[in-house]
């Protein structure tokens, strides 16, 4: 274990990785002193390592650590850095299911990265294609869950038709028509009118994290699963 | 006269644009100074939004007020009780100011503020607090039918007096100022269903909405009122669907502001009232001949 000087603590890590890293940073938590977490966006992963490995001779990669949260497998990277363990967080969208191999960065991952595909079934990209704890053979995923997200289905289309128009519900052409003949306006004058209007209800919906939390595709406006 | 703001919310244009026609004739009937409230979003919707992300809830019903404040309204009229509810439980929870501090940070990223100037009414408060007397001088036709309240249960939300009947005793005002006779029943306080109509359909329709109409049919109703627009969702589609149990009703269901604008002499067909699923139609061609 490194102690005094030659130890890295967890806030001198996370500076190092603030400079090293900028604007890829998505999250850098220090916990503990000797805790560092990373959250990076998947495309990043190899800048995130290179970084950790940077910023010392002695860094070692401990092992990965691979949650599937129902719609996304969050991969957890940990580096014994000095004394401090650095995490990196990167989550793999399950309709991808394909992150880089980062043996070519740290060769210990390869073990680990072989196990991790055996059990949940993410494809590491350059990765050799040898089982490591399942048969030859063994196309079975054990450890994949379903890909659900958190909504029940009663509420799925309550929350799309909110992130979609901002309304509960949806007007049908014959009642735009019944409208107007009652001399009203087509659409009431409410924010699913206005596209520009929309982006303000979908940038809130966003920047509170209710997007992310229920799995909403704000490229195709729905639900990434029904 | 204070400036009023007509919060439409969703059900109501989309798919009852006849209270929206009959709110309009009323509120001009009546003289008041208001607006529709423009750019507005769903209030959001109270059960599930509110269950999924109360934070992303509290956030969209302030953006509303907001909205509110900044169109220079300072009453927001609510015909519809589950917009009523949502708005309403926000203002109430934007009082705490660490909570509205926090939602004005949300709020400041789209050039909105939430002050807590706009005061939110259920449409029934406005009608029976500001307009009763002119209501009873305005029904020059009487809507002399045997009504059948049903009490939303977004309505029973007290306001500042504690009273949880205070909206539904004006409710029965305002349908008596209009010549209505309204009958008590015995499951006046009992659920449409609606709510469960999103878990079980069948115990929706069969064990709430069912005995709840048979109660009404047992003292003669022939129409029932209510200020909910999810409640004559579920009494209008509901008696459609208790058709395959083998149970027949075919009680018209109406909003207030419905049958107040037809007791002002507007014609049943200047308000659109055939998008009803129920026959309200005929039973108000009956009625007025």
């Amino acid at each position: 274990m490194f102690t005094g000087c030659e130890a890295m603590r967890a806030e001198e890590v996370a500076r190092k990785l603030r400079e090293a890293l900028g604007p890829k940073i998505r999250a850098l938590e220090t916990p503990t002193e000797r805790r560092v977490f990373l959250t990076v966006e998947e495309e990043d992963l190899e800048d995130a390592m290179r970084a950790i490995f940077g910023l010392a001779r002695e860094a070692r990669f401990m092992t990965l650590s691979a949650v599937d949260e129902g719609l996304d497998l969050e991969l957890l990277y940990h580096v014994d850095v000095k004394g401090t363990i650095a995490t990196v967080r990167v989550k793999v969208p399950k309709e991808e299911m394909e992150v880089l191999d980062i043996s070519h960065i740290a060769p210990a991952a390869e073990f680990i990265e072989r196990e991790v595909r055996d059990l949940f079934g993410v494809e590491f990209v350059g990765l050799k294609p040898d089982k490591l704890v399942v048969p030859e053979g063994y196309e079975e995923k054990p450890l994949q869950k379903p890909f659900e997200g958190p909504l029940p289905p009663r509420a799925r289309p309550v929350m799309e038709f909110l992130l979609d128009n901002a309304c509960a519900t949806t007007i049908s052409r014959a009642v735009m028509k019944k409208r107007e003949d009652l001399g009203l306006p087509a659409m009431p004058p409410m924010v699913g009118a206005k596209a520009e209007a929309m982006e303000e209800i979908r940038g809130m919906a966003k920047e509170m994290g209710l997007v992310d939390r229920i799995g909403y595709d704000l490229e195709k406006k729905r639900l990434r699963y029904r | 006269m204070p400036k009023y703001g007509v919060f439409l919310g969703c059900l109501i244009p989309f798919r009852y644009p006849s209270v929206e026609v009959a709110l309009k004739k009323v509120l001009d009937a009546l003289g008041a100074d208001y607006t529709i409230l423009a750019n507005y979003s769903c209030c959001p919707e109270p059960v599930f939004t509110r269950l999924v992300d109360y934070d992303f809830w509290l956030a969209m019903a302030a953006r509303n007020l907001a909205l509110a404040e900044e169109q220079g309204i300072e009453r927001l009229v609510v015909p519809c009780c589950g917009c009523f509810e949502s708005l309403h439980e926000a203002e109430e929870a934007l009082k705490e100011p660490e909570v509205r501090e926090k939602v004005n940070e949300a709020l400041s990223k789209l050039g909105h503020e939430y002050k807590g100037v706009v005061k939110v009414e259920s449409v029934v408060e406005t009608l029976g607090h500001e307009f009763m007397g002119k209501i009873r001088d305005l029904a020059q036709a009487p809507f002399r039918a045997r009504v059948a309240i049903h009490y939303c249960c977004h309505l029973f939300r007290p306001g500042p007096t504690g009273d949880i009947w205070v909206k539904h005793d004006m409710t029965r005002d305002l349908m008596r100022a209009i010549g209505a006779d309204i009958l008590r029943y015995k499951l006046e306080r009992f659920c449409c269903g609606f709510p469960a109509f999103q878990v079980d359909q069948e115990f929706s329709l069969k064990e709430r909405l069912a005995p709840k109409l048979a109660s009404m049919r047992a003292v003669g109703a022939e129409c029932v009122i209510t200020a909910c627009m999810a409640c004559i969702t579920q009494f209008e589609r509901g008696q459609v669907m208790l058709r395959r149990y083998g149970i027949r009703y075919n009680m018209p269901v109406m909003h207030p502001v419905e049958a107040i604008a037809l007791a002002f002499g507007i014609k049943p067909e200047e308000l659109g009232l055939e998008v009803h699923r129920s026959p309200v139609l005929d039973f108000v061609k009956r009625l007025y001949g």
